[in-house]
């Protein structure tokens, strides 16, 4: 068994952010980082992850992920894939 | 170099080595010739695939072959994901090697293109990963990723969020120290440097420090707390949480303890924890007479410890191995991890060896 870690290729992100419909409202930066509240655009895209079958997406900030897998695991357990 | 590696380099050599000598060798028989050469050569290829992509030694060579290759979109990926796998696989060995199942499992990127990936009710993360050369970001991203999920799981509910960031950041910070620096650097600016902070993190980072600089981090607290969560979860235990606390500042004090002094090496029997140490500053007095050494883990034993630490200095550790089996078959422990280690006391560091004894569950 091995510990997966996913990851999405910058020569994918495009394609990927297109399919999951929100290209056009990051390019028109209308999206905002779940843990800090900056504004999302192409650059500064860190990670994404679900959250009550919603996808959401932070920011580039180290800090904003190692904030985010705390609070993972302070409920219950890291129950990311 | 590692025996492991060793063989790898061996069977390599060989499989070349059939490859040539089969065309030396075979010249009246062009067909034969052909035939086990090209045998021997594929089969080299088709090892030399799996040692630069599956074994965490070759991994970074695999990285940088990948980076030659970085024309191409599939060379792009494996430059990154070699990269990744090749530190975190290493580290997670030696980790192994010190304390089996604080990470069980070594890391593989699994590359996402379709989001169709996310469409479950399930909770799931993907990180963005740079060009090869923003390699010390992926890098600090994966290594914080695989530490959280990876190490301890089951555990973290147990452990006070302070500790759990001074635990994570020395962990973080020696797999990155020992790997890539400028990773590490990435992780001290972004992360490190700002839960200093924050409430209690500075106070647990210097305990866990010392801890780990006496070699006792893996060894001892993480497998404590690995054992206490295989117990407990998914329970919600308040005590637990306050018996963890008082366990770190029991052993950073056994850390911190100077040598010759009495007290700081007693037992800490908790209601979950329950754990002695016997100290052997001088291995070699056991050859004389192990007597000593084989009531005092009596006594623990029956003042309630149920894992035995066996801590012993200098690289004559025969004896203490001898003295280890000794008393697992008298106490009926038996040997769980044994691993030797450098003990860095203030700025001189000596050979250690580590024997951990547990009960028959």
């Amino acid at each position: 068994m091995k510990r997966k870690i996913y990851a999405v290729h910058d020569g994918d992100l495009e394609s990927f952010l297109n399919d999951l419909n929100v290209l056009d409202k990051i390019n028109r930066e209308q999206i905002m980082c779940q843990k800090c509240g900056c504004v999302i655009i192409l650059e500064n895209i860190g990670f994404f992850f679900t959250s009550d079958g919603e996808i959401k997406i932070c920011c580039d900030n180290l800090n904003c992920f190692y904030e985010f897998k705390r609070s993972q695991m302070m409920l219950g357990g890291d129950k990311t894939q | 170099m590692k025996l492991k590696t060793l063989v790898y380099f061996f069977a390599g050599a060989v499989l070349v080595l059939i490859g040539f000598a089969s065309f030396v060798l075979l010249t009246y028989n062009v067909f034969l010739q052909f035939g086990v050469a090209m045998g021997s050569w594929t089969a080299f290829g088709v090892f030399l695939f799996y040692v630069l992509t599956s074994v965490p030694t070759f991994e970074g060579a695999g990285a940088w072959i990948a980076n030659g290759l970085s024309a191409f979109n599939i060379g792009k990926k494996n430059a990154v994901a070699l990269k990744i796998e090749h530190e975190l696989n290493t580290a997670q060995e030696l980790i192994s090697s010190q304390a089996k199942g604080i990470m069980p499992y070594p890391a593989k990127v699994e590359w996402i293109e379709k989001p169709s990936y996310l469409d479950t009710d399930e909770e799931k993360v993907i990180i963005r990963m740079r060009e090869h050369n923003e390699n010390p970001r992926n890098v600090a991203f994966a290594v914080v990723d695989y530490v959280s999920k990876g190490m301890i799981p089951f555990s973290r509910l147990y452990i006070t969020k302070p500790i759990q960031n001074a635990i994570d950041a020395t962990i973080v910070k020696s797999i990155l120290h020992e790997k890539d620096e400028s990773a590490l650097d990435f992780f001290l600016t972004h992360v490190l440097n700002q839960k200093l902070t924050e409430n209690g993190v500075q106070h647990y980072l210097t305990f866990i420090n010392n801890i780990n600089k006496r070699g006792l981090l893996t060894r001892v607290l993480l497998q404590e707390f690995n054992e206490l969560g295989r117990k407990l979860y998914p329970v919600i235990d308040q005590n637990a949480t306050r018996e963890t606390t008082k366990y770190v500042e029991q052993l950073h004090g056994l850390s911190t303890r100077v040598r010759g002094v009495k007290h700081g090496a007693d037992p800490f029997i908790g209601n979950h924890i329950k754990v002695a140490y016997v100290l052997i500053a001088e291995p070699l007095k056991i050859l004389t007479s192990d007597e000593p050494y084989l009531q005092y883990p009596n006594r623990c034993l029956q003042d309630g410890a149920e894992v035995l630490y066996l801590l012993s200095c200098g690289v004559t550790n025969k004896a203490t191995l001898r003295l280890a089996n000794k008393i697992a078959k008298l106490y009926g422990l038996h040997v769980v991890n044994s691993s030797e280690y450098n003990d860095v006391v203030g700025k001189s560091i000596h050979k250690a060896l580590c024997v951990e004894l547990r009960k028959n569950t």
